[in-house]
């Protein structure tokens, strides 16, 4: 009879081949100089370059698609955790009652299609200010409210695990104004839920197409769609980098949420 | 240290949440150096006295003064008191001595002076040695000597101690609540304390204010609270009571089971009333013997040092229990009894 560990092995191994495997598959398709009809036991040790990458990384549409999808995840994290860090603290020291509806707000981008977030707002900004969507920068805002579910719930968690109303009062009682008790007492113990915020808004800006794509403009993801029809290998091993890199980055959340006594976020990954 | 100056006054206040009346014309003078407790059932007003002292209540009206200076409209970190919660409230990222020393350095006291403050203080509470472990590292009894090492450090205006000890198992909590009465001493300071622990109250207290439906039942010693109680509330909140219906005798004296009772408390003759007797006010003798109460033991609660013994009187449908010192109890149940009252223990209940 196998006993429940050994189900539980059984069920990681699985797991691990469905997440794995197709990363082979891409690995040999990119860095294999062999038809892809001739992939198998056979071939696999035979011819492996990364040209295809460096080919890709070099060209001069990957870095300006890069470089802007890198801008874009940098400042949709800072916009994010500007709006979320203060929205988050309110709730849980002001107001407890209004959490569920921030939690229910946040979780609107899995419900509201991202083509109804783009015609709804371009409608309304062809109006008032064109300028705005003219901006490849026009992303951002985008990008903070399709992240907010990941974003959202990191930081309320890392908040939901101290009793911070005490701490906050533990801090005012002890002298502390406002700002000195948001940077020694709140940001430190945010510490954990912020970079796991902005991993994952990073992560998530780092891999969308849609709304890109419906605004024209030109971020990594449009990159990838554009160039997988004339040069598929390049496409693919870049495809494959930025799953490694995001892969990493979770591990090292989960590291670093483990280091911290916390349990991860509670997102599935 | 003077004794007769003012630490912290009330005068007037009340607060109310929405249609809840929390505080009612809340008047309270706290004496420098002096503790007083404050106690009564869940949701009496206590909590909010003490967070609007604290500052992070404002009240509906009346006024918060420390020493002559009225704190009403300050805002909490302003106030220069040192808190103590129930639930630890240590800062998790700080160790013991970042935690003791935070007052110390939001006041820009220099590093050399807070150092030296810090370990007094940390040593004071007996926990020297452990100043760079962390909260979650300490047991609650450690955690709870920390809060309160971070709250005196400073030499705070007044102590509030919101229930600092209802977290804590029942032999830490008699420790931490010995070392609290003497480091606030000590401190000569004066400390309100909240908790709805009679006991608690009783033990640690230069005064006790009773509370109930946010206003003030009685303010006075722990003696006075326990043995002279203003009223039912007070007398029934305050440790254990016999609850006893009478009739007025011709002589006006408290008739129970045809039984006189030669006692202060008097009434119109032929009307009923209920009476308050503690159960340490109750002795035990032969049966049949002259001005006793006849009775049954149907009941026996030991408690260690005495026992509770429950005695159902023969002439009528009561049910009392007496307090006894655990080694001179040879009775059981089942025993005829005769109960006898002091007399001059006896309150009438002005709830009846």
């Amino acid at each position: 009879m196998i006993r429940r560990n050994q189900w539980s092995k059984l069920v990681l191994m699985v797991v691990a081949a469905f997440y794995v495997l197709p990363m082979i598959a891409m690995a040999r398709f990119s860095f294999q100089r062999v038809p892809v009809i001739k992939l198998g036991w056979s071939t696999l040790g035979k011819n492996w370059t990364i040209e295809s990458l460096v080919n890709a990384v070099t060209s001069d549409r990957f870095r300006q698609a890069a470089w802007l999808s890198v801008r874009l995840a940098l400042l949709s994290v800072v916009l994010g955790l500007l709006i979320l860090i203060p929205t988050t603290v309110y709730v849980h020291v002001m107001k407890r009652g209004a959490r569920s509806y921030v939690e229910f707000l946040s979780m609107l981008p899995y419900v509201v299609p991202p083509i109804a977030l783009v015609v709804g707002i371009s409608g309304a900004m062809k109006v008032v200010g064109t300028w705005f969507l003219a901006s490849p920068f026009s992303l951002v805002p985008f990008y903070v409210v399709i992240s907010l579910p990941f974003t959202f719930r990191s930081l309320d968690v890392s908040l939901g695990a101290i009793d911070l109303k005490t701490l906050v009062e533990a801090s005012r009682s002890l002298g502390a104004s406002w700002s000195r008790t948001i940077r020694s007492v709140i940001l430190p113990n945010m510490k954990v839920g912020i970079i796991n915020a902005s991993f994952l808004c990073f992560a998530t800006v780092l891999g969308e197409f849609t709304i890109a794509s419906l605004l024209l403009k030109f971020t990594l993801p449009a990159y990838l769609a554009e160039s997988q029809g004339n040069n598929p290998q390049g496409t693919f091993s870049v495809g494959l980098l930025l799953l490694v890199v995001s892969s990493l980055i979770f591990g090292l959340m989960n590291r670093l949420s483990k280091r911290k006594g916390q349990a991860f976020s509670g997102l599935t990954l | 240290m003077n004794n007769h100056e003012i630490a912290l006054n009330f005068s007037g206040v009340s607060k109310a949440f929405g249609q809840v009346i929390a505080l009612d014309d809340f008047n309270l003078t706290l004496q420098q150096g002096e503790l007083i407790t404050l106690l009564g059932p869940s949701g009496c007003g206590k909590t909010t006295a003490l967070r609007i002292a604290a500052g992070f209540e404002g009240p509906n009206s009346g006024s918060v003064f420390v020493k002559d200076k009225d704190v009403t409209s300050l805002p909490a970190h302003t106030r220069n008191m040192g808190m103590v919660f129930q639930n630890y409230s240590l800062f998790p990222h700080m160790t013991v001595a970042e935690n003791v020393g935070f007052g110390l350095r939001v006041r820009g006291v220099d590093a050399a002076e807070r150092d030296m403050l810090v370990v007094e203080a940390v040593s004071r509470v007996r926990l020297a040695g452990l100043e760079g472990r962390y909260p979650h590292q300490l047991s609650g009894g450690q955690q709870q000597r920390v809060a309160l090492a971070r709250a005196l450090v400073f030499q705070p205006e007044v102590l509030l101690l919101d229930e600092p000890l209802s977290a804590l198992d029942a032999k830490v909590r008699e420790e931490l609540r010995d070392e609290i009465r003497t480091l606030q001493r000590d401190a000569g300071i004066g400390a309100i304390f909240v908790t709805h622990d009679q006991d608690e109250a009783l033990n640690i207290s230069d005064r006790v204010c009773v509370m109930k439906d946010g206003k003030i039942q009685q303010i006075g010693s722990p003696r006075d609270i326990y043995l002279r109680p203003v009223n039912g509330f007070v007398a029934r909140f305050i440790g254990a009571m016999n609850v006893i219906d009478i009739q007025f005798s011709p002589h006006n004296k408290p008739l129970i089971a045809g039984v006189e009772l030669d006692s202060p408390v008097t009434g119109r003759v032929g009307s009923a009333a209920q009476i308050l007797v503690r159960p340490d006010a109750v002795s035990l003798c032969q049966r049949g013997t002259s001005g006793s109460i006849e009775g049954t033991v149907v009941g026996e609660h030991f408690s260690g040092a005495t026992t509770i013994l429950r005695i159902r009187l023969d002439r009528a449908e009561v049910t009392i229990s007496a307090m006894l010192v655990s080694r001179n109890v040879q009775l059981k149940v089942g025993d005829g009894v005769g109960v006898v009252i002091d007399p001059n223990e006896v309150l009438l209940d002005s709830q009846s």
